[in-house]
């Protein structure tokens, strides 16, 4: 029974990340980004990640999606409908697939690095995931011609993007244990303070430079719009 | 083949019928009295503990029926109190109780009979189930408000973060319910609550961090605690301001009853909205304002600390009683501000008084001063 929680939430999180990309409506798009994000912080809800949750949703769910939401809205869909194939069911079946075995193998990435693995969930987890890709690569290859080329890129795209999640978790499993709240009531503020500055300095460090590239390239393309117009 | 005579028919009819009957009342008696018999066993099996019981708890005390009780209070409060300030009577007949209190009573069954009118271009799933969210979402902050450190429903150790949370939540389904109306007075409307609510969470993020920071912990029965010799809104006074300030805005009370501006706008982003699901919208407002309320009060107002003759419970439905007067009051005192003129206050003047509190707080905290009041 203990095993639903994470499948569900998984599930949940899944369905809300393939509705975000597929959904033909830019509003119920970003709706569905919206519950992706939930769905994150449950997971870190889960883990007892109580911080890192709370700023899941405060952030992304209370700010970034209800940016994302009213740009959406004030812009407007666009004018003329730009024609949407309508998927077949084994290219959809097969993206699926390759979506839960990337979720599945990242999954296991994170508990294995957080010394969680002992669970058998994960090690049936482990033996499935390789099965699944396989069956969606094959799925993926039979389909009709017309429609897997973008299920493939697809597939890659949120494969690459687990690697790259699992990458992440390795370098913090590298720095040093996540902070975690381990059901204790107490919980010490100056402790997190001191981790941040001390042991996740780097990591900070880094992060903030990545953010301050993508600003900067934000305001360059912005700038490159305004003076093609 | 001969026809059956209709006689037969109609025998047979009632016979059927009567056993399904039957059966539908018998399966209706066991999907409800034995889920009944169970609860009302868990409830009695301790008669010493029901007052304490998480279900009594989640149900009535600090939850449900009390918060809707002092929100059903509240809304005949306001139309009571800014009559009377107003020189006009108010609620005077409804129920044959003093004051027209049964008012409220009246409304509730009107717009239960009220046709829901769904206009024809909206976006029907958002726009049925963003009253729901609303409800949900402006019901949750309830649960985190502790009257005392034993009636409290959750009891979360980053519980001021966990209540931002929630209501970060509110401008999002506003939006939606604005949007999916397909109406463009209901979107600007919704657009200026949006802005709106928006722009006073950062100051009221900020005056919230002076009680953070005086305990040293997110957790709200910790800062409740800590005020036992001293209130914060004596040590930190600015902040108490701000907060009430915005507040005020998160609520759209006035003199911030800017989006649904009721004599000037027809009603904003709830303009499409009727019966039921405009119920919803109103009790949502009010229950978030029991939960404003609440946190105010074991934020800045010492919580359940009091005099010793009465427990800290009352002492904390008392404070919650009269926070919420003041909230109502101004109603009857206050004129309503433009859009511009709020958007100014908010980011002009609040955020830097806000940031201003806590820098005497941290000062005061360097001179030593602050131990003083532990």
């Amino acid at each position: 029974m203990d095993y639903l929680i994470p499948i569900a939430i998984l599930a949940f999180t899944s369905l809300m990340a393939i509705m975000a990309l597929e959904s033909r409506s830019l509003v119920y798009g970003a709706i569905s980004l919206g519950g992706f994000f939930l769905g994150l912080s449950l997971f870190f809800f889960y883990l007892d990640l109580l911080y890192l949750a709370i700023f899941q949703l405060l952030v992304y769910v209370g700010a970034v999606s209800v940016l994302i939401l009213f740009a959406v809205m004030v812009i407007g869909e666009p004018a003329k409908k730009v024609p949407t194939p309508r998927y077949g069911g084994l290219g959809f079946l097969g993206g699926l697939l390759v979506a839960l075995a990337a979720v599945f193998i990242a999954l296991f990435l994170l508990f294995s690095f957080l010394n969680l693995a002992a669970d058998t969930l994960f090690q049936i987890m482990l033996y499935v995931s390789p099965v699944v890709v396989l069956l969606a690569f094959v799925i993926l290859f039979i389909g009709e011609p017309r429609q897997r080329s973008g299920y493939r890129f697809k597939a890659f795209g949120i494969l690459g993007a687990s690697l790259v999640f699992a990458g992440f978790i390795g370098v913090i499993s590298y720095l040093g244990t996540v902070p975690s709240y381990e059901g204790s009531v107490t919980f010490n503020l100056v402790d997190l303070a001191d981790s941040l500055l001390d042991q996740y300095g780097l990591l900070i460090l880094v992060l903030g430079l990545l953010l301050a590239a993508a600003a900067f390239g934000a305001v360059a393309l912005a700038k490159k719009e305004e003076e093609e117009q | 083949m001969a026809e059956t005579p209709p006689r037969d028919f109609l025998r047979t009819f009632l016979a059927v019928a009567t056993v399904v009957f039957l059966a539908c009342v018998a399966l209706l008696l066991y999907l409800v009295v034995g889920p009944l018999e169970s609860v009302l066993s868990y409830l009695f099996r301790n008669p010493a503990q029901l007052l304490v019981d998480p279900l009594f708890k989640t149900i009535v005390f600090p939850g449900l029926v009390y918060a809707g009780l002092v929100a059903y209070l509240a809304i005949w409060g306001e139309r009571k109190f800014a009559a009377k300030v107003q020189n006009r009577v108010g609620p005077l007949y409804a129920g044959g109780l003093p004051g027209g209190i049964l008012q409220n009573v009246a409304d509730l069954l009107k717009i239960l009979f009220k046709e829901v009118i769904i206009p024809r271009d909206t976006d029907k799933p958002i726009f049925i189930l963003a009253p729901l969210f609303a409800f949900v979402i402006g019901a949750l902050p309830v649960v985190l408000v502790p009257y005392s450190p034993t009636y409290v429903i959750l009891d979360f150790p980053l519980g001021v973060l966990l209540f931002f949370v929630f209501t970060s939540f509110y401008p999002l389904v506003l939006l939606l319910a604005g949007w999916s109306s397909n109406n463009k007075f209901s979107f600007i409307g919704s657009l200026r609550a949006l802005y709106q609510q928006a722009s006073y969470e950062v100051p009221l993020f900020l005056a919230a961090l002076a009680p953070v920071m005086l305990t040293g912990s997110f957790r709200l029965i910790d800062i409740g605690d800590a005020q036992g010799k001293v209130w914060f809104v004596l040590v930190a006074p600015i902040s108490a301001i701000v907060f009430f300030t915005a507040l005020l805005a998160e609520l759209e009370k006035f003199p911030f009853d800017i989006p649904e501006a009721d004599s000037e706008l027809v009603a904003g982003w709830l303009t499409e909205y009727s019966g039921v699901p405009y119920l919803l919208y109103q009790f949502a407002a009010y229950i978030k304002m029991v939960a404003y309320a609440g946190l105010f009060v074991v934020l800045f107002l010492g919580g359940w600390n009091g005099f010793a003759f009465l427990p800290g419970e009352w002492w904390m439905v008392i404070k919650v009683a009269l926070v919420v007067l003041v909230i109502i009051s101004t109603r009857a005192f206050f004129p309503r501000i433009r859009i511009d003129q709020l958007l100014n206050v908010g980011w002009t003047k609040l955020i830097p008084l806000a940031l201003l509190s806590i820098a005497i707080l941290v000062g005061l905290q360097l001179l030593g001063v602050l131990a003083l009041v532990r």
